[in-house]
């Protein structure tokens, strides 16, 4: 077992691991108190987690090229601000999440841009993008909260279709377009390619270049979407909301198995990372361990998860 | 790739001294331009301040120099200052000794440095993700420890070292320049200097030329890790209390501050000296920004194009590299 | 293997030369068998071997024998900083002078050693990695495909170099594909195939029809 390559079948290897997470954080969180296992709270955590399935999605794709995206929550709470702003304004909803997907759109192809045009590392290149982010949005709101926004936003996270939380549905529908776009598109293909195999990609005639603008322009088209739940959920937007939201991401896709350095993807492993960071702040929630604290754990936990991944890539 | 004609002649020493020349003369022209701009510029309390905030930025960076020397990066210097001052700061209260206090101060920050060393090093995750891991443990546990809490008041002799003056200079400036010569000796005139330079230019050739990588990453990222805990002394002594948010904001200029100093991200060039006069651009910069009373907010945006335009300038200049 | 024996190792691509090589100088780790210098056993790292005087010449120059964005000088003396700096202070003067007396002794084509390696031909940057090695005080070279990406002319060069080498005492490991060279230059041959030993050739035996039939018979 210890000698199977895990590039050829990273599902099958990787399975044990975050689902084993799960669990422990399941059953041990249930130990801890008798608030956790009710089917309230695990709808809550199901609830809370809309928004990371959002970015941990695209997340997974960007991870894959070997990049990183670390401007996604800044980005996210730039486009909740551009979005709360234009609905006051204008007092159309819909206006309001096109400025929010225009603002996510806008600086995923500049990542897409400083990374595949002019070849600067992903990491910096969205580290600059994140402090221009965050530099605009408390720029433009000084600091304060746009609130006053019409109940029509609001409704997109409390209301239902079908007696299905609509949020619920988004992420579904979030995770099943991704799944298609992985694993049975061209777009796929490469996204697969440009992590483990640049060169072949070139030589099949794609343009890596451009494959690559596009899926950091996916990441903030996708950081866009996941605003409008964000404002809607809070109903208000802040110039601070979503910051580190990329953080859980990045540990959701870690914990979940796909791996920085081999082009491995697996989207359902991103899909129970996202669950079992979901499951692990809300259990400390309910241990009431502070918020602080609570990313700490999180930190640790991607180490562990990196830990896990460079043991078991270790010949 | 190899070509027989020589288009421009790559001497290596000239071209450093060069461009460390074209950092000084953008240096000496912000300053010209902000003593235009200002009348505030050339007051002496601000140029101390100026000096002061760059000693300040060059400590921090200098650790850093060498980590990004290497081809790495360490997302987790400014939550490593947090927790150091925090956990500096707990000492001192408790006990009241200053000593004890630069120790944990120091001795925290090079302890966070062997963990991000050995992640790096040994377990082979890649710096950026291992450092922003810890970057996020970090902050979380600095919170988590203060509370909400701020501790105030140390000794004034601790307090010298951020805000006392020796003849006229704050003294951080007197730490910035030692710490320059240490700097600049180690990575110019040791032999660990040498194999880390040749390490962030190919790490593989490195070593299979014999040299211990491993041990050689580890030195740089404990080194870093000691200089933010230095830097985290200094920023205590020079605002006399400490809080969970002190770190926060630090990371992006000490990066800046290296990379327009000249030190690629690509590995393997640039030099201490280099994130000296970064370290000045980069605090004249926000500086001028104060005294022409732009909103603060805007600084950390600045902080990022400014990262942007080095990064995109090195890597642009890197193509026409062998 | 004897000081002054230029020894070959051949086989077809895939046969584990390179791997046989690496596992050698320490690169990668060993999982059965000891290799032995001078009587002592080896740690297993390259640092070690080349602390004992052993050295790889790589198959990729580029990317593992040189660090092309530095200068000629300081990928000569990189191998050797230990020896040459007991004392750890590193000395620029010294290490030009030493780069400059492995320029002159090779006859590597750079107009300085401060030099960007990564400008010069092929030839030349192997001559460089080579020069690398004799500045560590190299005993022991292991060659692995020495020629190539190399022009017909500095192919003849390196083989002098490396009966140069041979006929001042060190010993040869050379990997090669080309049976020709493998003939032309070594004294013996070990050939390879499908990961093991398939025989050895003696002087005597040594023609390429013979590396042919050991490397591939079924």
């Amino acid at each position: 077992m210890s000698q199977i390559r895990t590039a050829a079948l990273p599902a099958l290897a990787r399975v044990p691991g975050v689902a084993i997470v799960l669990v422990a954080l399941l059953v041990g969180f249930s130990l801890a108190g008798p608030r956790f296992l009710t089917p309230a709270n695990i709808a809550n955590i199901l609830m809370q987690s809309t928004v990371l399935i959002l970015l941990a999605l695209p997340m997974t794709l960007i991870i894959m090229t070997e990049g990183l995206d670390l401007s996604m929550g800044a980005v996210l709470t730039l486009a909740s601000i551009a979005l709360a702003m234009t609905v006051v304004a204008t007092g159309s909803p819909a206006l309001g999440f096109l400025a929010g997907l225009a603002v996510g759109l806008g600086f995923g192809l500049a990542n897409g841009a400083l990374v595949a045009l002019i070849g600067i590392p992903p990491f910096i290149a969205t580290l600059g993008t994140l402090g221009i982010a965050q530099g605009l949005a408390l720029a433009v709101t000084d600091g304060q909260s746009v609130v006053g926004i019409p109940p029509s936003i609001e409704r997109v996270y409390s209301g239902t279709l079908f007696a299905v939380p609509i949020p619920i549905i988004i992420g579904a529908a979030a995770y099943a377009l991704g799944h298609l776009l992985l694993y049975h598109t061209r777009f796929g293909a490469a996204v697969f390619a440009l992590g483990g195999n640049r060169e072949a990609l070139r030589l099949a005639g794609a343009s890596d270049r451009a494959m690559l603008i596009v899926v950091y322009a996916v990441g903030g088209l996708m950081a866009g979407f996941g605003a409008l739940l964000m404002t809607a959920r809070m109903n208000s937007a802040h110039p601070t909301a979503g910051i580190g939201l990329e953080f859980d991401a990045i540990a959701a896709v870690a914990v979940g198995g796909t791996s920085f350095e081999r082009g491995n993807g697996w989207l359902f492993g991103t899909l129970l990372g996202v669950v079992a960071v979901g499951v692990l702040r809300n259990g400390l929630n309910l241990l009431a361990v502070p918020s602080s604290a609570q990313v700490a754990c999180i930190g640790a936990l991607v180490i562990l998860a990196l830990f896990i991944d460079a043991l078991r890539s270790r010949p | 790739m190899s070509q027989m004609a020589e288009t421009r002649p790559r001497l290596a020493l000239s071209r450093d001294v060069l461009q460390a020349f074209y950092r000084l003369l953008a240096a000496a022209l912000l300053c010209a331009a902000l003593a235009l701009a200002s009348d505030a510029f050339l007051t002496l309390g601000n140029i101390l301040n100026v000096l002061r905030q760059t000693a300040l930025l060059f400590l921090m960076a200098s650790g850093l120099t060498l980590v990004i020397l290497t081809a790495g990066l360490d997302l987790s210097v400014g939550a490593n200052i947090g927790l150091s001052a925090c956990l500096a700061a707990s000492v001192i209260q408790a006990t009241g000794s200053a000593g004890l206090g630069v120790a944990t101060g120091i001795g925290c920050g090079a302890l966070i440095g062997i963990c991000n060393g050995a992640l790096v090093a040994w377990l082979r995750i890649p710096s950026f993700i291992a450092t922003y891991g810890m970057m996020w443990m970090l902050t979380g546990v600095t919170y988590y420890y203060m509370a909400g809490e701020t501790i105030h008041g140390f000794p004034p002799s601790f307090r010298q070292f951020g805000s006392g003056y020796l003849l006229g200079v704050p003294i951080p400036v007197y730490v910035m320049v030692l710490f320059l010569g240490i700097g600049t000796l180690f990575a110019q005139r040791t032999i660990w200097g040498q194999q880390i330079y040749a390490l962030g230019a190919n790490p593989e050739a490195t070593r299979l030329s014999g040299v211990p990588v491993e041990r050689r990453l580890l030195l740089v990222y404990t080194f870093s890790g000691a200089m933010a805990g230095l830097a985290s002394l200094i920023i205590l002594a020079r605002i006399n209390s400490a809080q969970g948010d002190i770190g926060e904001e630090l990371t992006l200029p000490a990066i800046a501050a290296v990379l327009i100093g000249g030190t690629s991200l690509f590995g393997g060039s640039g030099s201490v000296s280099g994130t000296l006069i970064g370290a000045l651009i980069l605090t004249l910069v926000l500086n001028g920004m104060n005294l022409l009373q732009i909103n603060a907010s805007w600084q950390p945006l600045a902080t990022g194009l400014i990262i942007l335009l080095a990064v995109g300038i090195d890597t642009i200049t890197r193509r026409t590299a062998p | 293997m004897r000081a002054g024996e230029i020894v070959g190792l051949a086989g077809l691509v895939g046969s584990g030369r390179s791997e046989v090589a690496r596992a050698i100088f320490g690169a990668d780790r060993i999982t059965a068998g000891e290799i032995r210098m001078f009587g002592a056993p080896m740690d297993g790292s390259p640092q070690d071997s080349a602390r004992r005087g052993m050295a790889l010449i790589p198959e990729n120059r580029k990317t593992q024998g040189l660090a092309l964005a530095r200068s000629v000088g300081d990928n000569i003396v990189l191998a050797g900083l230990r020896k040459m700096f007991r004392s750890g202070i590193f000395s620029p003067r010294r290490a030009t002078a030493a780069a400059q007396a492995v320029i002159e002794r090779l006859r590597i084509a750079t107009p300085s050693p401060r030099r960007t390696v990564g400008f010069l031909s092929g030839g030349n940057q192997q001559k460089v990695v080579v020069g690398k090695w004799l500045n560590a005080g190299a005993r022991f070279f292991i060659f692995d495909e020495p020629t190539r990406g190399i022009d017909v002319g500095a192919k003849a060069e390196i083989f002098k170099l490396i009966d140069g080498l041979a006929r001042e005492g060190a010993a040869i490991l050379m990997i090669s594909s080309e049976q020709s060279e493998i003939v032309h230059v070594c004294d013996r041959a070990y050939v390879m195939r499908a990961g093991r030993i398939a025989g050895e050739l003696a002087r005597q035996q040594l023609t390429e029809a013979n590396i042919v039939r050991l490397g591939m018979h079924q």
